[in-house]
C-alpha cells in the first residue's frame, strides 16, 4: 500500500532540514572535531541539575497549570522586568512552553490565518520558515548581509513588504549569523511594525550573550508591547537545551490564544524542566556571566584564526556563531564544508541550511572547548592553504 | 551558639560583605547583579593567571592562542606571576588511593600560643617546613592551625604528630583525623572518570 498518499501535502512539500542530511553523514564519521554544533557545551550548572533532582525526589512529577508554575511566571516577570523592562503580569501574560520552538509554533498557529504573510530575516533558525508554512502562512524572507553585521534594516523590511503582511519575526542575535541591531534601528524596526500594523514574534533566546553594546528587546519602543510577543528561554544562556523549557510574554489576549493550542497539544511543559528553570533564574547569574566571557574568548580566537585562514569573517555582536564567506575559496558552502568534513575532519554547517541567503558561508560554532578550537582552526587553515595551491 | 560559630562570628565582625554577596532573605529581584547587560566584560586580570584559575589544561602553545598573546608573552607573564609569589609552582592532582605505595592523609587541628609581636606567624612558619606538612592555614573558630599532612604510613604521620608536633613549645593541643577516601581531590571528582560529550554531532 502506499501510505505515503496519506500524508498532508504541506508535510510532503516541506523540505528536510539541510542539516539532517549533514548531520547523517557527520554521525557516521570517527574523529570528527564539530563546530556544527548549536547548543552550549558547557553542561547545565550543577545547582541546577540539583534543583531538578531535588523536585523529583519531593515527588514533584504532576501536570503543572497549562500556562506553567505560578512561581516560575513570578520569578520570569521579574527578570524579564529588571532586564529588558518590560512588565508582564505572571498571572495572564506569560506562558510556560517546551523551547521557544513550541513558543513560535503556538504563536504562528495563534495568529496565522491561511494565506497570511509572516515576514522573517534570513539567513535565519531553520524552524522559521517551516513553522509559517506548517502554520498554513506564507513566508516573506528579508535579506540580511555580512557588510552590513547581518543586522536587520527597517528599509529592507520596507521593500520586501507586500500587503497581508500580518506578523515579523525577528531573531536578534541571530542565528546562524550572530547579527544584532543596536536600540537606533531597532526604533526604526519598531515604528516601521506599528505603521504596518503587524505583530512582532522577537525570539531573544541569545540575549544574554551579547557581546557589545547590550541588548534592548522591540518590546520596549512605544506602542510595541501591545504588539509583541517576547519570547525568551533557558537553552542557551543557562546551558540547559535539553529541559526544552521557554516562555512566551505578551497582551494576555494572545497568551490566552496560545494558551488554547498549548494545552490541547502539550498540557504543560514538564514539571521537572521548570523547577530546574526557577532555580536558574534565582541563583543562576553568576554561570551566565562566566559563560558570556568564556564565549567572548572564544569568538575573539575563532574570528582571528577564520580570517589568519583567508576566510572573511567579521564578530558576530552576539549568540555563539562564526559566519565567515568562503569565497575566497573559490567554492561554494556546501563543497566547502564537505571537503572540510572529508580532507581534515572538521564539522561546520554550509550556511545554506539557514536559508537562500545563507549560500557562500559557513557556520561556525564556538560553543566548543578552546583546544578543539585550535585544532579545528589549524585544520581549516591548512585546508584553505591547500585549496589555494 | 556553637563555639566554633561564635569564632567565625568575631573573625568575621566589621568584615563588608563580599561584593555580589546576595543574602538569602533578599527578594528575587535582588538575585539579578547586573540589571543592564555589561557591555564589555572585565578583561583587566593578567590573561595567563585567569586561564590557569580555570584550569582548562591548556598547553602553553593553546594558552597563547586562546589569550591572543605570543608563546613568549605567555612566558612573561608566567615569570611575572612566579616574581609577584602569585604563581607558585606546579602540582599533579592525583588520586593515591589507586596506588598500592600511596600516601596516609591526616588533617590536624592545632591549637597555639600566639606570640607577642608576631601572632601565630612563627609557630606557623616553623610548622609549615616540615616535609610531612602539605598545608598549613590559620583558621578562625575553635582551633588556630589547620595542617594537611601525608606520610608513607599511619605510624609515620602518627610519629610526626606525636614526636614532632605536639612536642614544640607554643603547641596546646592536636586533634588528628586521618582521611578515609577521598570523593573530591583539586576540583576532580574522583569516582565519575569525564564521559564522553553527549552532544549531538551536528545540531541546528
Amino acid at each position: 500500500m502506499d501510505t505515503k498518499r496519506f500524508i498532508a501535502r504541506q508535510v510532503v512539500d516541506l523540505p528536510k532540514s539541510g542539516i539532517r542530511d549533514f548531520f547523517e553523514i557527520v554521525a557516521k564519521m570517527k574523529d570528527v572535531i564539530s563546530l556544527g554544533i548549536g547548543e552550549p557545551d558547557f553542561d547545565t550548572p550543577w545547582h541546577i541539575r540539583e534543583a531538578a533532582i531535588y523536585a523529583l525526589e519531593k515527588g514533584r512529577t504532576h501536570y503543572t497549570s497549562n500556562l506553567g508554575l505560578i512561581e516560575l511566571r513570578r520569578a520570569i516577570s521579574s527578570y524579564v522586568a529588571a532586564h529588558y523592562g518590560p512588565e508582564y503580569s505572571p498571572e495572564d501574560e506569560i506562558i510556560i512552553t517546551v523551547g521557544v520552538s513550541e513558543s513560535i509554533d503556538l504563536a504562528l498557529r495563534a495568529l496565522v490565518n491561511p494565506g497570511d504573510k509572516v515576514m522573517y530575516h534570513q539567513p535565519c533558525y531553520v524552524s522559521y520558515h517551516p513553522s509559517v508554512v506548517l502554520a498554513h502562512g506564507v513566508g516573506v524572507p528579508v535579506r540580511t548581509t555580512a557588510a552590513d553585521g547581518f543586522a536587520l534594516n527597517a528599509e529592507d523590511l520596507e521593500r520586501a513588504w507586500e500587503p497581508g503582511c500580518k506578523v515579523l519575526m525577528i531573531n536578534l542575535p541571530c542565528n546562524p549569523t550572530g547579527g544584532t541591531c543596536d536600540r537606533a534601528r531597532l526604533e526604526r524596526i519598531a515604528r516601521f511594525a506599528v505603521e504596518k500594523d503587524l505583530i512582532v514574534l522577537s525570539d531573544e533566546i541569545y540575549s544574554e550573550l551579547v557581546y557589545e553594546g547590550g541588548h534592548t528587546s522591540i518590546a520596549v519602543f512605544p506602542g510595541m508591547r501591545e504588539r509583541t510577543l517576547f519570547l525568551h528561554g533557558f537553552s542557551k544562556a543557562f546551558a540547559m537545551t535539553g529541559f526544552r523549557v521557554a516562555y512566551a510574554c505578551g497582551p494576555a489576549e494572545l497568551v490566552e490564544a496560545m494558551m488554547k493550542i498549548h494545552q490541547y497539544s502539550i498540557l504543560c511543559a514538564p514539571i521537572l524542566s521548570q523547577e530546574a528553570a526557577l532555580e536558574a533564574l534565582r541563583r543562576g547569574a553568576d554561570d551566565v556571566k562566566d559563560m558570556r566571557e568564556h564565549y567572548l574568548r572564544r569568538r575573539d580566537l575563532i574570528v582571528r584564526r577564520l580570517n589568519e585562514a583567508g576566510l572573511s569573517c567579521r564578530a558576530p555582536g552576539g549568540a555563539f556563531y562564526a559566519f565567515p564567506s568562503v569565497a575566497s575559496t573559490g567554492l561554494d558552502d556546501r563543497d566547502f564544508a564537505y571537503g572540510l568534513l572529508d580532507q581534515e575532519r572538521v564539522a561546520v554547517v554550509p550556511g545554506r541550511a539557514f536559508g537562500p541567503d545563507g549560500h557562500g558561508f559557513i557556520r561556525a560554532s564556538f560553543a566548543t572547548g578552546y583546544d578543539q578550537i585550535v585544532e579545528a582552526c589549524d585544520r581549516i587553515e591548512r585546508y584553505t592553504q591547500k585549496l589555494r595551491g | 551558639m556553637p563555639e566554633c560559630q561564635s569564632g567565625m562570628l568575631e573573625a568575621l565582625e566589621g568584615m563588608n560583605p563580599p561584593e555580589g554577596y546576595i543574602p538569602a532573605s533578599a527578594p528575587l529581584d535582588s538575585a539579578f547583579p547586573w540589571k543592564e547587560f555589561s557591555p564589555t566584560l572585565a578583561r583587566s586580570m593578567n590573561p595567563v593567571l585567569k586561564l590557569l584559575i580555570e584550569g582548562g589544561h591548556l598547553t602553553m602553545a593553546q594558552m597563547a592562542q586562546v589569550a591572543g598573546l605570543s608563546e613568549a608573552e605567555v612566558n612573561q607573564n608566567l615569570e611575572q606571576l612566579k616574581k609577584d609569589r602569585v604563581f607558585l609552582g606546579w602540582r599533579p592532582v592525583l588520586d593515591l588511593s589507586r596506588e598500592p605505595a600511596g600516601a596516609v592523609r591526616a588533617v590536624i587541628e592545632v591549637k597555639i600560643t600566639p606570640e607577642r609581636g608576631g601572632g601565630f606567624n612563627r609557630l606557623a612558619d616553623r610548622i609549615s617546613r616540615f616535609d610531612e606538612v602539605e598545608s598549613c592555614y590559620l583558621m578562625s573558630g575553635a582551633y588556630d592551625l589547620l595542617i594537611f599532612v601525608a606520610g608513607p604510613s599511619l605510624q609515620r604521620v602518627a610519629a610526626f604528630v606525636s614526636e614532632k608536633l605536639s612536642t614544640i613549645e607554643g603547641v596546646l593541643s592536636t586533634s588528628t583525623h586521618f582521611m578515609l577516601r577521598s570523593y573530591k581531590e583539586g576540583s576532580f571528582l574522583i569516582e565519575a572518570p569525564a564521559e564522553a560529550s553527549s552532544r549531538l554531532k551536528v545540531s541546528p
